[in-house]
């Protein structure tokens, strides 16, 4: 049985590889060059698809486009109106190409994987904002704090109706004060001064850098896990969900991933505290990070985990007092709110009609509330008995993509990092097929006469 | 969880399965198989009910051809086939608001089994009701006969 300090001490940062080598002293073999023009093939077909989308949006009048300023009126002209039967199966192109390049990780040259992430990622950060209007939530509480002189955790943006920054937000949220953690507020503060398409750009650049920080960072996992990097990376990067939905929204979903991963990446290498204290940090853009915390501390066993943590959210307490008053912790009751919120995307919703009921009502939300602390205390004494705590972490953050009632797109990202590098490889399945489940529901109006 | 390190001996060849990773893995299967069900039904459920919506439509269109096609909203039902159909009818002062039932497949209109009016721009609810016919009648969907004050 391995122990949970075995599992995750630091190992020789240049892991053997499991790429195979030719026998002939190097010479390509015909199936060497079928493979190689295979994942060329693959790869070429997701920057074809990513560059359709991006170059359709950037037409605009798309419903697939949330209206907002025109940031991306350089690519007008080039592409027409994303319709949803193009997006569609352009994603579901993506995924076929995505799912064929697993298949071939081993063949994939890691040059070629780090060339095709970055291209990928170039792409959708050039064009226009898709599939969400977050970001105008995002800029708004910015504008709130720092051109009104509100508090973004007591206001929404309908406070400020005046501002054009209010007819961008989601209606939905036009009441809403803000649900994200305190840092990711302050993060939002100095790219308000830019204006709103500067704040936009501010926003797609962090999302973007996340991204890409987000797989440097699973890669130096894997390695420091004694594991062949290419493949983690490759989930991560070129998962279809991740760069359209989660860069193409820019969302801050990307920055919480980032700091997770980079605190999962320092515990990795002994450095507890700091570790604990950058997750601590994650749940300040976005809460739902702080799943990871209990799972690291009983995997890791080490004080430095407590005070690490105890430090960071001191320092963030502190932080958020000054900047924003007692009412910086009132996000916590905003998130409790929108847990009464129901997507049509959801689990919960899709198995209430399933058992032929209208949807979800409160004796379920009971039911799945106590189904995920349930599977979150087993998979705690699982860890405590020595299961590898990255995986445990991991299976938390998809049991609550799964409960949840109020699914959306980029949240199955949350899981993808963690799953990427854990040991249990039923995590990195399940994760994976919880998206394909996604991008099927997803692919309903094509079947539907309207 | 069970550990996946215990799935393999020391020398490296490949030791039993720990009983409780297998049921684990079961119950992992199972829930796989549960969602798959219910999002191959959900994309099932509302294709059907996105065709249910297209006959209204139509039907309503029969039963009122002044009626703009775009201008007519359906409330599918959701617990059986029952839909409503309602729609402002140019020149009128009131919504006429249809009752449809029966079979989406291989048909080209829905049957009508009740109908009711409700003022402009008021919502669908009781209070609002009136003049009701068939199906609504027979349920007491109405408070009023003639159209409220």
């Amino acid at each position: 049985m391995t122990t949970p300090d075995a599992i995750s001490a630091p190992v020789s940062p240049r892991p053997q590889s499991a790429r195979p080598r030719a026998a002939n002293g190097g010479a390509i073999t015909g199936e060497r060059r079928w493979s190689d023009l295979a994942v060329i093939a693959l790869i070429t077909g997701m920057v074809a698809g990513t560059a359709l989308v991006v170059l359709d949006a950037a037409a605009g009048r798309s419903g697939l486009v949330p209206p907002s300023p025109h940031i991306a009126a350089y690519l007008d002209g080039v592409g027409s109106r994303l319709d949803f039967p193009t997006f569609i199966y352009v994603l579901l192109t993506m995924s076929l190409c995505f799912a064929g390049l697993l298949a071939l990780a081993r063949r994939v040259r890691p040059r070629t994987l780090v060339a095709a992430i970055v291209i990928l990622h170039v792409i959708v950060f050039v064009g226009p904002v898709l599939l969400s209007q977050d970001i105008f939530s995002y800029v708004a509480y910015g504008r709130l704090g720092v051109v009104h002189g509100l508090n973004p955790f007591v206001h929404g943006p309908s406070a400020i109706p005046h501002d054009h920054i209010y007819r961008l937000v989601g209606i939905q949220w036009r009441h809403v004060p803000s649900a994200y953690g305190p840092l990711f507020t302050l993060i939002s503060y100095p790219l308000t001064p830019l204006g709103i398409e500067g704040a936009m750009w501010g926003f797609k650049v962090l999302g973007t850098l996340a991204s890409l920080a987000t797989v440097w960072l699973v890669w130096r996992s894997a390695q420091r896990l004694g594991r062949d990097p290419v493949l983690p990376a490759m989930v991560v990067g070129l998962n279809p969900v991740l760069v359209l939905y989660g860069v193409g929204g820019a969302h801050n979903d990307l920055i919480m991933v980032a700091l997770m991963m980079l605190g999962v990446w320092l515990s990795l290498g002994v450095r507890d505290g700091w570790g604990a204290g950058a997750v601590v940090a994650a749940a300040a853009v976005k809460a739902t990070a702080v799943a990871v915390l209990p799972f690291m501390l009983l995997g890791r066993r080490r004080s430095g985990v407590i005070t690490g943590a105890l430090a960071a959210a001191v320092a963030v307490g502190l932080v958020s007092l000054v900047a924003f008053g007692v009412h910086s912790l009132d996000f916590v009751s905003v998130l409790r709110r929108q847990q009464s919120f129901v997507s049509f995307d959801s689990f919960p919703t899709e198995v209430t009609h399933l058992f032929g009921l209208p949807g979800v009502f409160p004796v379920d939300r009971l039911l799945l509330r106590g189904a995920l602390i349930g599977m979150v205390v087993y998979l705690l004494v699982a860890v405590w008995r020595g299961y590898d705590w990255v995986s445990g972490a991991a299976w938390a953050m998809l049991a609550i993509a799964v409960t949840t009632t109020w699914l959306l797109a980029w949240y199955t990202l949350w899981t993808l990092p963690l799953a990427a590098i854990a040991r249990d490889r039923r995590v990195l399945v399940a994760t994976l097929g919880v998206q394909a489940l996604f991008i099927v529901h997803q692919c309903t109006p094509l079947f539907s006469p309207l | 969880m069970t550990d996946v390190a215990s799935s393999t001996s020391s020398l490296g060849a490949p030791a039993p399965a720990h009983p409780l990773r297998r049921i684990e893995t079961v119950a992992l299967v199972l829930l796989a198989v549960l969602l798959g069900a219910a999002v191959i039904d959900d994309v099932v459920r509302q294709v059907g009910i996105d065709k249910r919506i297209l006959l209204d439509k139509r039907t309503y269109r029969r039963e009122f051809p002044t009626a703009v096609t775009k201008h007519i909203f359906v409330n599918p039902g959701k617990r059986d086939t029952l839909d409503i159909a309602c729609a402002h009818l140019p020149g009128a002062t009131d919504r006429g608001c249809l009752m449809l039932t029966g079979p989406s497949q291989r048909v080209t209109t829905r049957n009508v089994v009740g109908s009711y009016r409700l003022p402009r721009r008021h919502p669908d609810k009781y209070r609002y009701r009136y003049r009701c016919a068939g199906l609504a009648l027979e349920r007491g969907l109405c408070p009023h006969g003639a159209a409220p004050r």
